[in-house]
């Protein structure tokens, strides 16, 4: 049997060639929204993201317990649909799936506390040893020794103006998720809760949406909250098993090159490879030197880098996949726009969250978009 | 009293603000009663009913407004709860068409709670009119938390397309038989 999304899919692809809408009664002239051309979608999507990330230092963090919320809402929904199906009354399916979950990362989280704690340790050490001008010219030494046709002044002042501060940066942010993953505890409280909000409320939040828009938006509003909500929670769900499929096997492939904080450079350079094409230069750049740092060996490095764009490789080939494929396109342009934009707003954090943030946000308008030119509403 | 309310223009009679305010247990005695009439629910219990109840939307529509347009993808089935609607064909040769007019417990839009297809005719409300509205997105909903009661809506959903498809069939002949007793040729 076809899923519901799956059900989605074929009438949407169905409608996309919907014939034009006949004249209206009392107004000949028929409706062509189609002439408003691919300029405003692009226009509206850039002003939209924008915005997001003008508003995201200011409030994130609010932003980040709703986006943890509401992901790991589209993670836990298929599995209390399971259990409601098996008869479960709703309220204790989400109980029952919440516990669960809270259960399985807690128990997670105690086998892996040795190891975490020794992560955060050297992590913390290396903040503390490095000096941003050793750094660089211990880095430059490694790489010209390397690299001989590198030795430019170029080379070299790019190297200690900017790559130290970048590995402190990442090193440091590394640290403070580390540590606000293990100690923060009210957080899991208020996602927890959350959650329960969003799996237990939001059908009728969405209904009382619908509810409040006037009669020519009815119809339009529906289908626009149903398939982005659905594509939405698709791509959420495929990218954090992307994520975590991701960062498996590089804290394998880290682990067998012997590098110090493992745990943290494969979670940092699998968010990454969720942006696409550059995704890979972001998360292998940092890595590479931080490891070319602590381990003085240049083999390290380009094997890290060789791990990572692997790692992209099977990514895309499994995204263009038939089952996976089509979920969002995102044009190489608008990725590095949003790369910037992210970078300069938001750090690190900015640079992890800002090819998703604008997949999700394409997603958005592109419904938003077909729910306009379908509907005379 | 109720009359002389229904005569003052409160904020209820109003389509917008009644579609936001409104009384929530008169509503779904109304719902249900409604329901009953409705062949599609045929053969289900109160409880089931009940289900289907808490699915629908209600809505307010004025006299003269669209409820939906010929073309439009198509959402869901609506039943009339009170007023009258008509429906109407765009023919590109002739005027706009009224093909029928349907009043209190009729349905219509039926098909696109299979598929996402155009409309096929416009709906429009004659008078004010109460609507009430069963979404696909529901009713995909309900088949994965209660695929019997789902099952059984589709297979009397299935029952009256059938007929519909017989009648058509048959009148079909008629047609035929009809021009091939006449002398034009197409």
């Amino acid at each position: 049997m076809k899923s519901r999304q799956d059900v989605f899919k074929v009438t949407a692809r169905r409608t996309q060639s919907a014939t034009p809408l006949p004249p209206v009664l009392s107004s000949p002239a028929p409706l062509d929204r189609k002439s408003s051309g691919e300029f405003v979608p692009g226009l509206a999507m850039w002003l939209a993201l924008a915005g997001l990330l003008i508003l995201l230092p200011r409030i994130s963090f609010a932003l980040i317990h709703i986006g943890a919320a509401l992901a790991l809402a589209a993670w836990l929904a298929p599995l209390v649909a399971l259990c409601v199906r098996r008869k479960m009354p709703r309220p204790f399916a989400i109980f029952f799936v919440l516990g669960a979950t809270a259960a399985v990362l807690t128990g997670m989280l105690v086998w892996l506390y040795p190891f975490l704690a020794k992560e955060i340790a050297t992590l913390a050490g290396l903040l503390e040893t490095s000096e941003p001008q050793k750094l660089a010219s211990k880095l430059s030494v490694l790489l010209l020794k390397a690299l001989p046709w590198l030795q430019t002044k170029g080379v070299l002042h790019q190297l200690e103006e900017e790559f130290a501060p970048m590995i402190a940066a990442f090193v440091e942010a590394a640290l403070a998720f580390e540590v606000a993953l293990l100690a923060n505890l009210i957080s899991y409280v208020v996602i927890a809760l959350l959650v329960f909000y969003v799996l237990h409320w939001g059908e009728p939040t969405k209904r009382k949406i619908v509810c409040a828009v006037p009669n020519r938006c009815w119809e339009g509003t529906v289908l626009f909250l149903e398939k982005t909500v659905a594509r939405c929670s698709r791509y959420v769900r495929v990218q954090t098993f992307l994520a975590l499929a991701a960062s498996l096997m590089l804290a394998l492939a880290f682990h067998l090159m012997h590098l110090p904080g493992i745990l943290a450079m494969a979670v940092y350079a699998a968010l990454t490879l969720l942006t696409p094409y550059w995704g890979g230069f972001v998360g292998a750049i940092p890595v590479a030197v931080a490891s070319m740092n602590a381990t003085n060996s240049f083999n390290t490095a380009f094997g890290i880098v060789l791990a990572i764009a692997t790692m992209q490789v099977l990514i895309n080939v499994f995204l263009s996949s038939s089952r996976f494929g089509g979920i969002v396109r995102l044009h190489p342009w608008e990725v590095l726009l949003a790369l910037l934009l992210g970078a300069s707003l938001g750090g690190v954090w900015g640079i992890l969250l800002a090819g998703p943030l604008a997949a999700l946000c394409k997603i958005v308008l592109q419904e938003a978009l077909w729910v306009r030119r379908s509907f005379r509403g | 009293m109720n009359n002389h309310h229904d005569a003052v223009a409160t904020p209820r009679n109003d389509s917008f603000w009644g579609n936001i305010f409104r009384k929530k247990s008169d509503d779904e005695a109304d719902v249900m009663r409604t329901l009953e009439q409705v062949p599609l629910f045929a053969n289900m219990n109160d409880s089931e009913l009940r289900e289907f109840e808490k699915l629908i939307h209600r809505r307010n529509f004025k006299a003269g407004e669209t409820i939906f347009w010929e073309g439009e993808p198509g959402v869901g089935m609506y039943i009339i709860q009170a007023g009258e609607v008509s429906i109407s064909k765009y023919f590109p040769q002739e005027e706009r068409k009224v093909l029928a007019v349907l009043k209190n417990g009729e349905f219509f839009g039926e098909l696109a709670l299979l598929d996402e297809s155009p409309r096929s005719a416009t709906a429009i409300a004659k008078e004010t009119t109460k609507i009430l509205g069963l979404f696909r997105p529901d009713l995909f909903s309900l088949l994965e938390r209660r695929p019997r009661l789902g099952n059984k809506f589709l297979f009397q959903l299935a029952l009256i397309i059938g007929d519909r498809l017989k009648h058509n069939n048959s009148e079909m002949q008629k047609l035929r038989a009809q021009l091939d007793r006449s002398d034009i040729i197409l």
